[in-house]
């Protein structure tokens, strides 16, 4: 789940008028960014190993292919 | 100001929220954008705001590997675009003037070839710590990098903060991916009681990446510090452990006295 879940998290690193939507309503935006309720889960639970494993966990599969 | 042949950056701790309008313009005008940030946010947002010129330094650190060593191939990475004639940003997480060797070198040296630099302030840790401690400097505040403060003789004030930086590296000059060799944590206690006493509390203070996640905060006394297994970018803080003594002199000659 991790390109889209960056890319989500992306906007709201670059777009304040989209964090601010986020501060406002956590479920209304993530929604809205397409993201799904196990990702909202993540995102609102507060546990920053288990966000950043989400976030990179398809990471290493590319730089592997990318190596071949 | 603005035709900056060299520009360094800092991502902040947490890009949600600490990337500036200003680091976010120049990443995404630079011809060529060298970064290495911890935060996978940070990193995804470089290569969505330049992705042709984005360019990863990580490579250039290997385990086990001298970070001095490091420092002075990458700075001479960002000379040879600049040589090419490039506009170069240097994004670096944190401050990226705050214990940054190679930023603060790439500007050096790009001067001294004659090209334009400049650094623009970012968050750091210590921002973060101030925020989430509730330190206030207005009774002074000493800062040092963990390794350095040990290896040196320095002069504590025990009225004023104590910040030390880099104490999940203590000891350890070579780069690792997750744990340092911490060294001298023993010895750095017997420092810190010899001004503070062994029950003094201090904090080992790890600043949240991302939203929504709490700083790792623990607490515990100073003979309890080489049994504290600092993370690896963990800060430490002391806090005073008494007021400053009046100056009764110049008071008096101010009319001050209050």
């Amino acid at each position: 789940m991790s390109a889209d879940f960056r890319h989500f998290l992306v906007r709201l690193a670059i777009d304040p008028e989209a964090y601010g939507q986020f501060l406002a309503d956590p479920a209304a935006s993530a929604r809205e960014g397409g993201l799904s309720d196990a990702q909202l889960d993540v995102l609102t639970g507060g546990d920053q190993n288990r966000l950043y494993a989400a976030l990179t966990s398809d990471l290493a599969d590319e730089r592997n292919q990318g190596e071949r | 100001m603005n035709g900056e042949n060299l520009v360094v950056v800092g991502t902040g701790i947490r890009a949600i929220g600490q990337l500036t309008v200003e680091t976010i313009a120049w990443i995404k005008s630079a011809d060529r954008v060298l970064y290495v940030v911890s935060d996978p946010v940070a990193e995804e947002a470089i290569r969505t705001l330049n992705p042709e010129g984005a360019e990863s330094l990580l490579p250039y650190y290997d385990e086990n590997k001298l970070r001095s060593e490091t420092y002075r191939e990458i700075v001479e990475v960002a000379m040879v675009y600049l040589r090419q004639g490039l506009r170069v940003c240097v994004a670096v997480y944190g401050h990226p003037g705050v214990l940054a060797v190679a930023p603060h070198e790439m500007i050096r040296r790009a001067r001294a070839e004659g090209f334009t630099a400049r650094m623009l302030p970012a968050i750091s840790a210590e921002d973060c710590l101030f925020a989430d401690l509730g330190v206030d400097q207005v009774g002074g505040c000493s800062s040092y990098e963990a390794t350095d403060f040990l290896l040196n003789t320095r002069i504590i004030d025990p009225a004023s903060h104590l910040i030390l930086w880099q104490i999940g590296g203590l000891g350890d000059a070579t780069y690792h991916k997750y744990d340092y060799n911490v060294r001298g944590l023993d010895q750095l206690a017997r420092k810190l009681a010899a001004y503070y006493g062994p029950n003094h509390q201090v904090t080992l203070y790890e600043a949240a990446m991302f939203p929504g996640v709490e700083p790792l905060i623990r607490s515990g006394p100073i003979y309890h510090l080489p049994h504290g297994r600092p993370t690896p970018n963990s800060t430490m803080y002391v806090p005073p452990l008494s007021q400053a003594q009046p100056d009764l002199a110049i008071r008096q000659e101010l009319g001050m006295s209050g």
